[in-house]
């Protein structure tokens, strides 16, 4: 079976053949499985957020080869890259990003509209991935009417609901005090023993040292 | 490879509902500016619907004029000799004869049809039922000319008219007048002392040009009104109220009128500087020439039409870029859980479309309402098919899909990298 992320001598650079081209990353090899929790920490400007956009198919690289569960993203288009988002990624930001106007159920729902499930499974779906984050009694809340843990749960739910190869989360308690964070990090504890593959970006070595396995960066490199 | 990883639906796409219900909610979302956008296309829309309606109705009613009159017709009539408004002369009522009608025949073969006229008013009689309408003497080409046809019944044979026979052909108020829903044809009519056969009644033609009813009258051979009809009033023998004629080709009309003109100078032996003492008119050129006004009326409305759904569409445009701008960070977010660039473009065409299509239908419901209201408190003929409603409503799909594509494609290709960071 093809490991979750593949690279290979990945590089990436910015402006690049320009006076202020920049090597954000070099020559990266990295490979994680199934069922893995990985921590991938560096301080900032160390090229963690490249090597985020690159792991979630947002970039695509400049050098080396990407492979995620054995689809080689770099030829891929940006619909291509987003069919791939949709059905191996989810996604969890610092910042939540819920759609205001949305309750937390549609909010869930969102990634399914995109995939195309029928309207009747969406509901069920949604509802089964609240209560995977002990927040289905809040489905009908907006987001304006949930503490800043419940929103991260929604968030949590949001990027399980498509049942992705990957949960990619960038700093997912960097926006939360310390005990909703502990809480958090709690809940990506229970889904690795679940089975989930984790992989968290963050600055702080404390929630660092919660992952299975620590991937340091600094300079665009893997140390 | 654990069951909750199972990739779903990989090769799903967003549907069609699943688009518009997101447009209409986002549109909802700040319903008072969609609405102030769509108010250029729903006056715009309106503004079509409202010209359209006018201009057709109008283009109708003269083409009934038109085929009312008869087309490529020619009247002549007397010139009354006048001084101060008061006639000089009562013979310079009769100066058309019925030699001229023959002259004319003769000497202008463009002429495909001639009848001279004779006509009057007179009180019918069928039973209990009586009726004061208009006569008119006329001959069997005269039909033809004015564009008439018979309903019921056929013409009075030429033995009647050669010999002055009472037969008529009545005119569809009359008939209703005189015998409601029963038998016309066969039944007698008394004028005056003597009973008429009605042989004929002809098909309605509605309201002429001056709002008099073009079917209220009869019709009797020239020689029958002129013995039995006009009799009383003592008009020299042979003459004539009025030419009327019939010209096979259009392009020929102005020639024909001209050399009528010349034929009659002839017959009547004006000697030159004498002033003619008949009046020769084309009906139809002055209802084609009214024509062409309401064309140009139409071509101008239309363009003032598409200037209004112009800036309607420019409107559009404006907002939707405004909102691609201001939604910068939500379509990072749905970029990256898995829309495609595709469908943020079609997501924010729709909303495009639904906003042009929403103020389409406003603006048709308004067209109609105008309208209906100019139908009631104005002479104005109105003729609005469905067919100018559904060209309305492509107009504005067309708007939407015009003047969305832009903001759409701006979306599309965001970064979601760089939107996320918003």
């Amino acid at each position: 079976m093809s490991p979750v992320i593949l690279m290979e001598q990945v590089g990436k650079a910015y402006a690049s053949g320009t006076a202020t081209a920049v090597q954000a990353l070099n020559a990266v090899d990295l490979r994680i499985d199934a069922g893995e929790w990985v921590a991938i920490t560096g301080p900032s400007g160390s090229g963690k957020s490249t090597l985020m956009n690159l792991i979630g198919c947002l970039d695509r690289p400049s050098s080396g080869r990407y492979c995620c569960e054995g689809v080689d993203v770099g030829p891929l288009d940006a619909d291509g890259r987003a069919r791939l988002r949709r059905q191996r990624i989810g996604f969890v930001f610092q910042s939540f990003h819920l759609l205001p106007r949305l309750n937390a159920l549609d909010n869930v729902i969102l990634p399914l509209v995109y995939a195309g499930v029928p309207a009747a499974e969406r509901r069920a779906r949604a509802y089964a991935a609240l209560e995977q984050v002990q927040l289905a009694d809040r489905w009908q809340h907006l987001p304006q009417a949930l503490s800043g843990g419940q929103q991260q749960r929604v968030a949590i739910a949001r990027a399980l609901v498509h049942r992705p190869a990957l949960l990619l989360a960038d700093e997912p308690t960097g926006a939360l005090d310390r005990r909703t964070g502990a809480d958090i990090l709690g809940l990506f504890e229970a889904l690795h023993q679940a089975g989930h593959t984790l992989v968290l970006i963050t600055h702080d070595a404390e929630v660092a040292a919660r992952a299975q396995r620590v991937i340091r960066i600094e300079d665009g490199r893997l140390t | 490879m654990n069951p909750a990883h199972t990739p779903l639906h990989a090769g799903g796409q967003l549907h069609v509902l699943d688009l518009l219900q997101m447009a209409v909610f986002a549109l909802r979302g700040n319903w008072l500016r969609s609405l102030l956008t769509a108010l250029g296309v729903i006056i715009g829309i309106a503004a079509v619907i409202v010209m359209v309606a006018i201009g057709g109705g109008t283009r109708a009613e003269l083409d009934r004029l038109i085929t009312g009159l008869g087309a490529n017709r020619i009247d002549i009539a007397p010139n009354l000799s006048r001084v101060g408004g008061a006639v000089q002369d009562l013979g310079s009522l009769f100066t058309l004869s019925s030699s001229d009608v023959e002259a004319l025949r003769e000497q202008i073969p463009e002429i495909a049809a001639i009848s001279g006229v004779l006509q009057g008013r007179t009180t019918l009689v069928h039973g209990d039922a009586n009726w004061t309408t208009s006569w008119y003497g006329v001959d069997a080409d005269y039909f033809g000319i004015s564009h008439a046809t018979l309903a019921e019944g056929e013409l009075w044979t030429p033995e009647a008219a050669a010999g002055a026979l009472p037969e008529v052909v009545i005119g569809a108020t009359v008939r209703h007048k005189l015998f409601a829903e029963t038998e016309a044809l066969g039944q007698t009519i008394r004028i005056g002392s003597t009973e008429y056969r009605v042989v004929g009644v002809l098909a309605p033609k509605g309201i002429g040009m001056g709002g008099n009813d073009l079917d209220d009258g009869i019709w009797v051979p020239l020689d029958t009104g002129r013995r039995r009809l006009l009799g009383r009033l003592g008009l020299p023998p042979q003459r004539l109220m009025n030419i009327v004629l019939g010209v096979a080709r259009a392009e020929d009309l102005a020639y024909v009128e001209a050399e009528a003109a010349r034929v009659l100078r002839e017959q009547h032996r004006l000697l030159p500087g004498m002033a003619d003492d008949f009046q020769v008119r084309n009906l139809t050129q002055i209802v084609s020439t009214r024509h062409q006004t309401t064309e140009l009326m139409s071509v101008l409305l239309a363009v003032v039409a598409g200037v209004s759904l112009l800036v309607g569409g420019i409107g559009i445009m404006n907002i939707m870029l405004v909102s691609v701008t201001e939604r910068t960070r939500e379509i990072g977010l749905r970029l990256a859980i898995g829309a495609t660039p595709r469908d943020i473009r079609r997501q924010f065409l729709a909303e495009a479309v639904v906003l042009s299509v929403g103020g389409g239908l406003l603006g048709i419901a308004l067209g109609l309402a105008l309208t209906e209201l100019t139908l009631r408190l104005s002479e104005l003929p109105i003729a609005l098919g469905s067919h100018t409603v559904l060209l309305a409503a492509v107009v504005a799909v067309g708007t939407g899909l015009f003047f969305g594509y832009y903001p759409a494609h701006r979306a599309a290709r965001l970064d979601p990298i760089e939107a996320l960071r918003q």
